[in-house]
């Protein structure tokens, strides 16, 4: 049970006589929650007065990703086991009632449950505001791990008087390779007033979800991944932004007036545009959207592209995920929709072009007066490319920069093939107050 | 100090002066919006609101220097002229950025203090920011210099406390 008295009380005795002497305490610990965790700690051996100081930050961030950028399959069990140790003894220190952020990432499998649940528990009763648990994998493990499932214990737990006023101050929920219900998840919706911000990303568990009030705060949602989900229902005034990535499911939405930021799509089978795919209702809210990022899957036949107008779109990404296709050009109908579009992204992954590219000399002529930036990620030079960027130079007639990117993950010899495409392109026909850049 | 405008001049109460009285005896003539973003100053004008020239109120500030003072209510004045436009917070991040760049840690410091004991959190936020960046991956003894803090402990006292959390002590930039 927590009692009523801030943090600060347990200091009073202890004050500090250095040049931030005269500051309040919660400044102090303002200033280590800026802080990394181990900076924080290392004031500890400042002197005695800083001696306990930073056990009462309330960030408490674990974040290992600099560990998580280098392990390998071999070092996994040492890492994973260097983590739970310390978070267990950050958290044995730890002594502040209350926190803003807690929030865990790494390489973790059901067999790390015992603490994970611990985690969750201390989380939870210092009615943390942030709360993530981020178990993505940091190697493509041979046989898929076993993900962490959110016990039923702790949501039976939670469901109490005593879980409820604690759960009341959550404002952020971050939930990856965590297998959570859709009954979980809509007891955090609708329990917790000011939660502003649900990303769920690669639960089993995930059936159906349903977000519907005109008194929910939320305003980020983010599904992406949970293959099992067949079910959507969403009227939320208050939404701001929505992705969903994942396959094609039973998706209502209405009542979201407010909606500007829209990623939508998926993998083979999902969402997003081309080779059959659907958009759902959402299109009909296309109208009000600022930033809008699509999935297209190109190959021979031509995509699509539901009537619709954008005139509020400022931004607008294409995933294109493309197979023996042998023409972008079909994307700028999209652009014809979105008289004000000032940025374009395109990211290309195409395992194949078609062999029979009969690159245009002659365009057909659409203006996009407004289009300023565009990038091109996963360049590679391909006729395909270059038609599409052409294309781009003759009709965005306020085009300020161009920016091709290769993949990093591409050989040397093709990046390079790339930027001297890219360098063709530049001496041809590159108008003037156009910046070209090749990464 | 008195004001050197007339004193018919009380159009509106951004015009009107108020004398402010340093720790160090020196008195400073601010705009009234100015001395009101000062919850101490806010606090006395609101005592005594009953006197009918402000331009005869001294506002005591004993726990603030002039020196520090009259750095302050410069930045104070520019950043109420700032956020009163529709101006981005780029804007205002940078004319923050710009304030601080050159403040040297034991002026960081003062200014602090200051900042608490005026209750002007927007520039204590910022000047928070300053402080965790500089102190950000540095060794122990780099920011007990910063923090000008005296080492009291024995070697063996904090060689046990360094032993309590080793995790912290890994990967420690010299400086």
């Amino acid at each position: 049970m927590i009692d009523d008295n801030p943090n600060k009380v347990l200091l009073e005795d202890e004050i500090l006589e250095d040049r931030l002497s005269q500051l309040p305490f919660d400044i102090l610990v303002n200033i280590l929650n800026l802080l990394t965790l181990d900076e924080a700690a290392r004031t500890s051996v400042l002197s005695h007065k800083w001696k306990h100081l930073w056990k009462y930050t309330t960030i408490l961030d674990f974040d290992a990703s600099g560990v998580l950028m280098n392990v390998t399959e071999d070092t996994m069990e040492e890492d994973r086991n260097w983590y739970i140790y310390w978070v267990n003894e950050v958290l044995s220190s730890h002594r502040a009632l209350y926190i803003d952020e807690f929030r865990i990432n790494f390489d973790l499998d059901v067999s790390y449950e015992s603490y994970i649940t611990n985690w969750i528990y201390s989380a939870i009763s210092r009615k943390v505001k942030r709360f993530e648990l981020s178990f993505h994998p940091a190697v493509s493990w041979q046989t898929l791990p076993e993900i962490y499932t959110f016990p039923q214990v702790v949501y039976e737990s939670l469901k109490t008087d005593i879980g409820l006023a604690h759960v009341k101050s959550l404002r952020s929920l971050i939930f990856d390779s965590v297998n959570i219900t859709g009954e979980m998840l809509e007891f955090f919706i609708y329990n917790c007033p000011y939660l502003d911000q649900l990303d769920v990303a690669c639960s089993h568990n995930l059936l159906g979800l349903k977000v519907v009030g005109s008194e929910l705060k939320l305003k980020y949602l983010d599904i992406v991944f949970c293959n099992n989900l067949e079910e959507l229902e969403l009227s939320c005034p208050s939404l701001l932004s929505f992705k969903y990535f994942g396959p094609i499911i039973k998706f209502t939405i209405t009542n979201v007036p407010q909606l500007q930021d829209v990623s939508i799509g998926g993998g083979v089978g999902g969402h997003g545009l081309g080779n059959g795919r659907v958009l759902g209702p959402i299109v009909n809210y296309f109208c009000q959207l600022k930033n809008l990022e699509l999935f297209v899957e190109l190959n021979e036949e031509s995509v699509q592209f539901p009537k619709c107008e954008l005139p509020a779109l400022r931004h607008l990404t294409f995933q294109i995920c493309a197979r023996r296709c042998s023409s972008f050009l079909d994307l700028t109908c999209m652009l014809k929709s979105c008289p004000f579009l000032q940025k374009l992204t395109l990211k290309m992954q195409v395992s194949q072009y078609s062999s029979e590219v009969r690159s245009r000399h002659q365009f057909p002529k659409h203006f996009h007066r407004h289009l300023k930036e565009v990038d091109m990620i996963g360049f590679s030079g391909n006729p395909v490319e270059l038609e599409l960027a052409r294309y781009l130079l003759e009709n965005a007639t306020a085009l300020e920069q161009l920016l091709l990117e290769p993949w990093v993950f591409e050989s040397e010899a093709t990046i390079e093939a790339a930027r001297e495409e890219a360098r063709k392109l530049e001496e041809a026909i590159l108008p003037p107050g156009v910046k070209l850049y090749i990464h | 100090m008195a004001s050197s405008s007339s004193s018919s001049s009380c159009s509106s109460s951004s015009e009107k002066k108020i004398t402010l009285k340093s720790s160090d005896g020196e008195a400073l003539n601010v705009e009234k919006n100015v001395a009101l973003e000062f919850e101490p100053a806010k606090g006395f004008l609101e005592d005594n609101s009953e006197e009918a020239d402000d331009e005869a109120i001294v506002v005591p500030l004993p726990n603030v220097s002039a020196a520090v003072l009259s750095e302050l209510i410069p930045y104070v004045k520019q950043r109420l002229e700032l956020s009163a436009k529709p101006v981005q917070k780029k804007l205002i991040k940078a004319f923050d950025d710009q304030f601080t760049r050159h403040l040297s840690d034991d002026k960081l410091g003062e200014l602090m203090l200051a900042a608490n004991y005026l209750g002007v959190n927007y520039l204590l936020d910022v000047l928070c920011d300053v402080t965790a960046d500089r102190i950000k991956n540095k060794s122990v003894e780099y920011v007990r210099e910063f923090l000008g803090i005296q080492n009291d402990f024995t070697p063996e006292e904090e060689a046990e406390l360094r032993a309590q959390c080793p995790w912290a002590f890994e990967g420690v930039d010299q400086d």
